[in-house]
């Protein structure tokens, strides 16, 4: 027994004699939001024994806000921001010193989106599941998390694991692609054009008034059914209407904005045009984007961003009646001269055009605008019927819906 | 003893037997009857409360308060009692708030003010009553409506408004600025304030950027407008009605008040600040504006910190002249920052002294709230934290770097973008802090 005491009493010394250490260990969690602010311990000796003093903590390179001693081992500590995600290198200082660590803390990521599907959701739907994928939605403290579909709040929000979560899409307007964001406490991630809102299930053509109280109705050729697309508070109104290579849909208002990518949540050109060619008819092959220009009756190339027209080939007759389409092979324009409607080819190259073949329909026939859908030429006349017309023939074949008068048309799919 | 004699408190036993001269303090401390309730916090750092004693010869907590007999005495915290007969003979206590009441207070009509002047002992709850009288000289009014809901009780025993303590306000220290102090004759001794004698004013302790402090008037006007186009010459406005202050402060650019006397009265066009701009403004019709007179100096006093290694909450100790004192901040080493006595919640907690005002934009449609702050661009003191009102009460949260997006606001016109306010600019703030991360307190007293 004496000796054991005797052992003791060395060793009581020794450690007397010893400076206090101050070591860091790890934080728990191991992880904090890039925005900082949020609470974590790191653990370690040295924080508060043998006159410590105040714990003072860096955090990549900076200072916590608020490093509370609550023991010897344990230090709590409100993070600061960081500057970048990744290992954060954590410094204590005290009067024993000062100790640092790395790898055992890190700034989070911020929230992702990768991908939204479906790509597409009926505008009037409210029971489409949506389902989200990305990162940083579940885990390191991501909180609730906050889901809006063009700056509308989605409620029903399930979060099914740090990569993906679900949704049922609110009702939209039809042809816009909203924007999606989700903000949780590691951060805020914005997919712009996440999916889009279609008028229908199935592919058909698309009809823009300029004279009917709405912006567009969607033909569908299956059924000869129509869907009517409201009009926003929108005084616009397009005259010529072509699709992009992506999907979107570009409009001519010569007396508003020239030429332009149509702002479906607006239905305005979202941005105007330098210039504001009068073009009633305007088509898509590949890249290029050919045109009819009413003032200078030619034929020719149609510059999407200047809207500078590029005249290819002779004149086209004189003086309405136009339309301009592409079969996937063949470019046809229609005119209408002398009381006749006629269609030909016309070659986007040189500009060289075929024989006209008369349009076989009642006198005072006038096409609006036309466009190839799945092989067949549909025609918006001025009567305000729909047809079909056989460009090698210039049969009409009348169709079993009245939509009205529109002035320009474009497939959607 | 003089109005102005010094009372020296308890010398601080820090000296650890060597020679070193210890500075007296002038401290909280009890008297033999009245005694002084302490906030004690965590680390056993304790303050003085000024506004509530405990009276042991009562038996209660007691404020100062005007008696009827027009001196302030020591009252024994009590709701009212009334009578319930028409002749004003017979009295009930009645108790809103107080669950468990040990006195109650009559008040009497003392020239067309009303005082309390009669202390009572509470008895047992006893039947409720719906109506009351009350004493106005030599009448007794009534009968007025009692509220059915409150408990009511007998009383016991009539104590002598004359054997509750008097509390007197005195002022010590000989130089510009003078600490008040309450006290009374039986010994208690609380520190009150600070008065800048030179400016007759009440003052406070403020940091400055620089890490000095000086003792700022509590009553001063701040000025906001100009009187010139480009906006040097700054002015205070006031209401018609309203006496003319003696000083006025206006912000320097590294954010910091700088005061001034308040000079002539203006007239004419006033111009107000729009980021680099200055611009016309509307002269406030029923108002009257002043120049800034010449900058006046103020009193500059000591500050160290007691550096007790163990404790959290280091208490600042102030000296002016002659005079040493406690400040009522503490200094938190947790924060590295003063923090102030505050309830949050139900818990009394040393919460930063210096926080801004979280406020609510929106992401983008403004479909999602962002809790932000707008600072100053330039502040005489850090700012790292700031506050929210929730339905649950208060959060505190650590200010963070700029929003990395824009921010919208709701308006009569829809969500449109937020400017921010001239001068100023927006931070993130991060999620709410525990509360237990503010050093709470309890509060005893001698009993």
């Amino acid at each position: 027994m004496r000796s054991r005491c005797a052992l003791l009493v060395i060793v009581v010394a020794a450690c007397g004699q010893q400076p206090t250490t101050l070591n860091i260990e790890r934080a728990i969690p191991d992880y904090a939001p890039l925005a900082g602010g949020a609470t974590i311990r790191i653990a370690g000796t040295g924080f508060h024994d043998d006159e410590a003093g105040a714990n003072r903590v860096l955090i990549a390179s900076r200072e916590a806000p608020l490093s509370r001693t609550i023991d010897d081992t344990t230090l709590e500590v409100v993070v600061p921001p960081g500057d970048e995600p990744g290992d954060a290198e954590v410094v204590v200082l005290n009067r024993h010193g000062n100790a640092r660590a790395t790898g055992i803390l890190h700034y989070s990521t911020l929230p992702t989106i990768e991908s939204v599907t479906p790509a597409d959701v009926v505008f009037t739907s409210k029971s489409t599941l949506m389902t989200l994928t990305g990162r940083g939605l579940l885990e390191e403290g991501a909180g609730q998390v906050d889901v809006s579909v063009d700056g509308q709040l989605v409620t029903d929000v399930m979060v099914t694991s740090d990569t993906s979560l679900t949704f049922l899409a609110p009702a939209g307007m039809p042809l816009v692609r909203p924007d999606i964001q989700v903000v949780n406490s590691r951060g805020s991630a914005l997919r712009q054009r996440a999916f889009r809102y279609t008028p229908s299930v199935r592919p058909g053509l698309l009809l823009f008034t300029v004279f009917g109280p709405e912006f567009a109705i969607f033909y569908d050729p299956t059924d000869h059914s129509t869907i009517s697309i409201p009009r926003a508070d929108s005084a616009w109104r397009f005259n010529a209407v072509v699709r992009d290579e992506v999907g979107d849909y570009w409009g001519a208002d010569p007396d508003r904005g020239g030429f332009g990518p149509i702002d479906m949540r607006t239905q305005q050109l979202a941005s105007a045009s330098p210039q504001q060619p009068r073009v009633p008819a305007i088509t898509r092959i590949g890249s290029d984007y050919f045109a009819l220009n009413r003032n200078t009756q030619r034929f020719g190339k149609l510059d999407p961003i200047s809207a500078s027209f590029t005249p290819i080939g002779a004149t086209i007759p004189c003086c309405g009646g136009y339309g301009l389409s592409f079969d996937g092979t063949t470019l046809y324009f229609a005119a209408r001269s002398a009381w006749t409607q006629t269609i030909r080819t016309i070659d986007p190259t040189t500009g060289i055009q075929g024989l006209p073949v008369s349009v076989v329909a009642p006198q005072g026939f006038h096409i609006e605008d036309m466009r190839f859908f799945q092989g067949t030429l549909y025609v918006a006349n001025r009567s305000g019927t729909l047809v079909t017309l056989d460009p090698i023939t210039g049969v009409v074949t009348q169709l079993p819906v009245s939509p009205g008068r529109f002035n320009a048309m474009e497939v959607f799919d | 003893m003089t109005r102005r004699s010094v009372l020296f408190a308890a010398m601080l036993a820090s000296a650890c037997g060597d020679n070193v001269p210890v500075e007296p303090i002038v401290e909280a401390m009890s008297g033999s009857r009245i005694k002084v309730e302490w906030h004690l916090f965590e680390d056993g750092t304790r303050q003085a409360e000024k506004a509530v004693f405990y009276d042991i010869t009562v038996h209660a907590r007691c404020t100062p308060q005007r008696w009827a007999d027009d001196v302030i005495r020591c009252v024994p915290i009590a709701e009212d009692a009334v009578f319930i007969d028409e002749t004003c003979e017979n009295l009930v206590g009645r108790s809103r708030s107080i669950e468990k009441p040990t006195h109650f207070i009559g008040y009497d009509h003392v020239d067309g003010a009303t005082l309390p002047g009669r202390l009572y002992r509470a008895g047992l709850a006893t039947t409720p009553v719906a109506e009351f009288y009350v004493e106005r000289g030599e009448e007794c009014v009534g009968p007025f409506p009692s509220p059915s809901d409150l408990t009511y009780y007998a009383l016991v025993d009539q104590i002598a408004g004359s054997s509750l303590v008097e509390i007197r306000d005195d002022e010590i220290g000989e130089g510009r600025v003078g600490l008040q102090v309450r006290t009374t004759t039986e010994g208690l001794r609380i520190p009150l304030g600070l008065h800048d004698r030179d400016l007759d004013t009440a003052c406070t302790p403020t940091p400055r950027s620089d890490g000095s402090v000086h003792c700022a008037p509590t009553e001063v006007a701040t000025a906001t407008l100009f009187h010139d186009p480009i906006c040097e010459a700054p002015v205070i406005t006031i209401p018609a009605a309203a006496e003319v202050p003696k000083l006025a402060k206006v912000a320097d650019p590294a954010g910091c008040a700088r005061y001034h006397e308040v000079g002539s009265e203006r007239t004419g066009t006033l111009y107000r600040r729009s980021g680099a701009a200055c611009i016309r403004t509307t002269t406030i019709p029923l108002g009257r504006a002043f120049a800034l007179g010449a900058e006046t100096e103020l009193p500059i006093l000591g500050r160290t910190l007691e550096e007790l290694p163990a404790r959290r909450l280091q208490r600042i100790l102030l000296h002016a002249g002659e005079l040493s004192f406690i400040d009522d901040r503490l200094y938190d080493s947790a924060t590295r920052a003063d923090c102030a006595r505050r309830s949050l919640g139900e818990v009394v907690r040393c919460l930063p002294a210096t926080v801004a005002s979280a406020s609510v934009l929106f992401t983008r449609s403004c479909a999602i709230e962002v809790l932000v702050a707008e600072l100053p661009q330039q502040t005489c003191e850090r700012i790292a934290f700031a506050t929210s009102a929730t339905e649950d009460g208060t959060t505190i949260h650590a200010i963070g770097d700029r929003p990395i997006e824009p921010l919208f606001q709701l308006t009569g016109g829809g969500c449109q973008p937020y400017p921010g306010a001239p001068g100023t600019e927006l931070r993130s703030l991060g999620p709410p802090i525990a509360p237990e991360a503010f050093s709470s307190a309890v509060t005893y007293g001698e009993r």
